[in-house]
């Protein structure tokens, strides 16, 4: 491949990535605000990570220990001590110290 | 707990299948994942692609025939699929096409939306799952494994025969800490996006990891999934809002930090976080910097927006709080979302972060026929008063099957039953608040002048003007409107050319991510 052709490759690349930009920015500003957290975390423009390289290998392989928090040999213990008494409710703090009417 | 402990090799001869569209987070699933695999099930799930945008399109044929094939492959003894309410329609096509296909194979869905609507859901497949539902599939699944009774099975509605059986939820699980941690094993994991398949835990391609400290909320807001839950849970005499213990969390996190090649944030996912009393704090305060000592965001109600505790947890990693707003008024607060106005509390905060830097994001809701101007003007001013900079979390207001508001919308006349989410759409559609969506000049006016509020370049004073001015302006909206499209556009340059300096935005990033969203768009 030629010098030329491979500045015209070059360029067309970074046009199309500036384009690929001008894609996400235009996105992004037609939906104001924060994307919620699962969508910011494939967002490069809200920091989030969208992954390894695109031919990345399934990584079935990782070992991953998933260890079992507890067995379930019984049923689960009953804890019957009521819901409205949340601490945070008891004080006198601009308004949510009030159970919501729906709660109460 | 022991750590050395590990999963059970299956031991039943009952593999269950689970699937799950448009929602690679769905935690639910994989808590049911391995809740049954402690019971000697061999358990697989399959994720129908990714949600990273709005336009959630029907899979394609060839990606629901993938999932077939992968179904065929395991011959699960069941087949279980959870989802919320705008899926609804997906759902229900991918569900015929299952039972199409496999007739013979018994099918359960879970989910809020068969929680929240059941007598519809459950004319559609063999067996609901109402509420919360470790407990109840591996009853389900040990009953079809015996070839016992399952149309007696608390939390379980079968359809057998043509007759429905509606059973009442047990008690809510009290101890927490009873709960495996979710599967996120990659060998048992299937991941279905643009026509091919990954066998991977497709959650790990993020450096985020979403744990849950705790269930339900003490609060009730009434456009909330948490009132549908309450309405299902109404027994009185026992925690709705429960809290794993600080040991359980930890465990989990050393499992995630682990599995989790680019782990770089925890996001405590709560409805509610961080309310468990002084003691439990203390210790999470002192073991998690410690033990994990990774950052994490989560949601904080206004009355846990005090210096001393933010000061604690900011100490201990957090970097990002997300807050309630919903609306400033507090008649709209209280009379149409059934919350107390916090606004003291977070202008308090606001004040206070000054010092503590965080990065903050209040929660707003938007397209609220109910709301009248009064109610958007104080929302407007309170955005306007608040310290810079924010973010915001726009919602744009929608009716889920067996809300609160919802049932009382319906009641009174106020809403049209076929906006109801299930038969509507929107909640998906508007998931990420879109401009361009159509909304009366009125609401349009109000967004524009939110996001000019949340904007640190925009003067104050230009902005009040506008407000002083809205009754022109609210007849001449468009160039508003686009002045503050303009403004969303020069953060986004801004943040872009922020990341590129810092390093932390590459070309490669922005080919990957266009081209994912490409891929999903088609």
């Amino acid at each position: 491949m030629g010098l030329r052709a491979r500045i015209k490759a070059k360029i067309k690349e970074k046009i199309k990535d500036a384009r690929s930009l001008m894609a996400i920015v235009h996105e992004e500003a037609n939906h104001p605000g924060r994307p919620q957290p699962h969508m910011a975390a494939r967002n490069p423009l809200w920091g989030g990570e969208t992954g390894g390289k695109s031919d990345d290998k399934p990584a079935s392989n990782t070992e991953v220990t998933q260890p079992a928090a507890k067995k379930s040999t019984s049923e689960p213990k009953e804890e019957l001590d009521g819901d409205n008494d949340f601490w945070y409710l008891r004080g006198d703090d601009e308004g949510w110290s009030d159970p919501n009417p729906g709660q109460s | 707990m022991s750590m050395e402990e590990q999963i059970q090799v299956p031991s039943k001869d009952f593999p269950v299948v689970l699937l799950t569209i448009y929602s690679v987070e769905n935690a639910g699933i994989r808590y049911i994942s391995s809740a049954l695999q402690r019971e000697g099930f061999d358990t697989s799930i399959i994720f129908l692609r990714d949600w990273v945008h709005n336009n959630l399109a029907m899979p394609t044929d060839h990606e629901i025939e993938i999932a077939l094939e992968l179904i065929a492959a395991k011959k699960p003894k069941l087949i279980g699929l959870g989802f919320m309410s705008s899926l609804y329609p997906i759902a229900s096509e991918v569900s015929r096409r299952i039972k199409e296909r496999y007739p013979d194979i018994p099918m359960v869905w879970g989910g809020i939306h068969p929680t929240s609507d059941p007598e519809n859901c459950i004319k559609e497949v063999d067996y609901l799952c109402v509420g919360e539902g470790e407990l109840a599939a591996v009853d389900l699944c040990n009953a079809l494994h015996t070839h016992a009774d399952t149309t007696n099975i608390p939390n379980i509605w079968a359809r057998k025969d043509g007759e429905i059986f509606s059973n009442g939820p047990r008690p809510l699980l009290q101890e927490l800490d009873w709960l495996p941690y979710p599967d996120i094993r990659d060998e048992n994991k299937y991941y279905i996006e643009g026509g091919k398949y990954t066998i991977e835990e497709p959650w790990k391609r993020t450096a985020e990891y979403r744990i849950y400290f705790s269930r339900g909320c003490p609060y009730n807001c009434s456009y909330c999934y948490v009132s549908i839950l309450r309405d299902v849970y109404e027994e009185k005499g026992r925690k709705f809002y429960r809290a794993r213990s600080v040991e359980h969390i930890l465990g989990e996190l050393e499992m995630a930090r682990k599995a989790f090649p680019k782990l770089a944030r925890v996001k405590v996912d709560d409805d509610t976080s961080f309310a468990f009393g002084d003691a439990w704090m203390d210790e999470f305060l002192e073991r998690y910097p410690k033990e994990v000592g990774i950052p994490f965001e989560c949601l904080l109600i206004p009355p846990m927006l005090r210096p001393d505790m933010l000061r604690r947890l900011v100490d201990a990693g957090l970097v990002r709080v997300q807050t309630g707003i919903e609306s400033a008024s507090a008649k709209e607060s209280k009379e149409i979302h059934n919350r107390s106005p916090g606004n003291r509390s977070i202008m308090n905060f606001a004040e206070y972060n000054k010092e503590l830097k965080l990065n903050i994001v209040y929660d707003v809701i938007i397209d609220n026929p109910h709301a009248t101007e009064d109610m958007k003007l104080e929302t407007a001013e309170f955005l306007l008063d608040l310290p810079r900079p924010y973010d915001i979390y726009f919602y744009s207001l929608n009716y889920f099957p067996g809300t609160s508001l919802t049932k009382q919308s319906l009641e009174d006349g106020s809403l049209d039953p076929n906006l109801v989410e299930g038969k509507a759409t929107k909640a998906w559609r508007q998931f990420r608040v879109s401009m361009d969506w159509p909304r009366s000049d009125e609401d349009k006016f109000y967004l524009a002048i939110y996001c000019l509020a949340s904007k640190s370049f925009v003067p104050r004073s230009f902005i009040r003007n506008l407000i002083d001015n809205r009754e022109h302006w609210k007849q001449n909206v468009e160039p508003i409107f686009y002045l503050a499209w303009t403004a969303n556009y020069i953060k986004m340059f801004n943040v872009a050319y922020r990341y590129f300096r810092a390093g932390e935005l590459t070309w490669f990033k922005v080919r990957q991510y266009a081209s994912l969203r490409k891929l999903i768009s088609q």
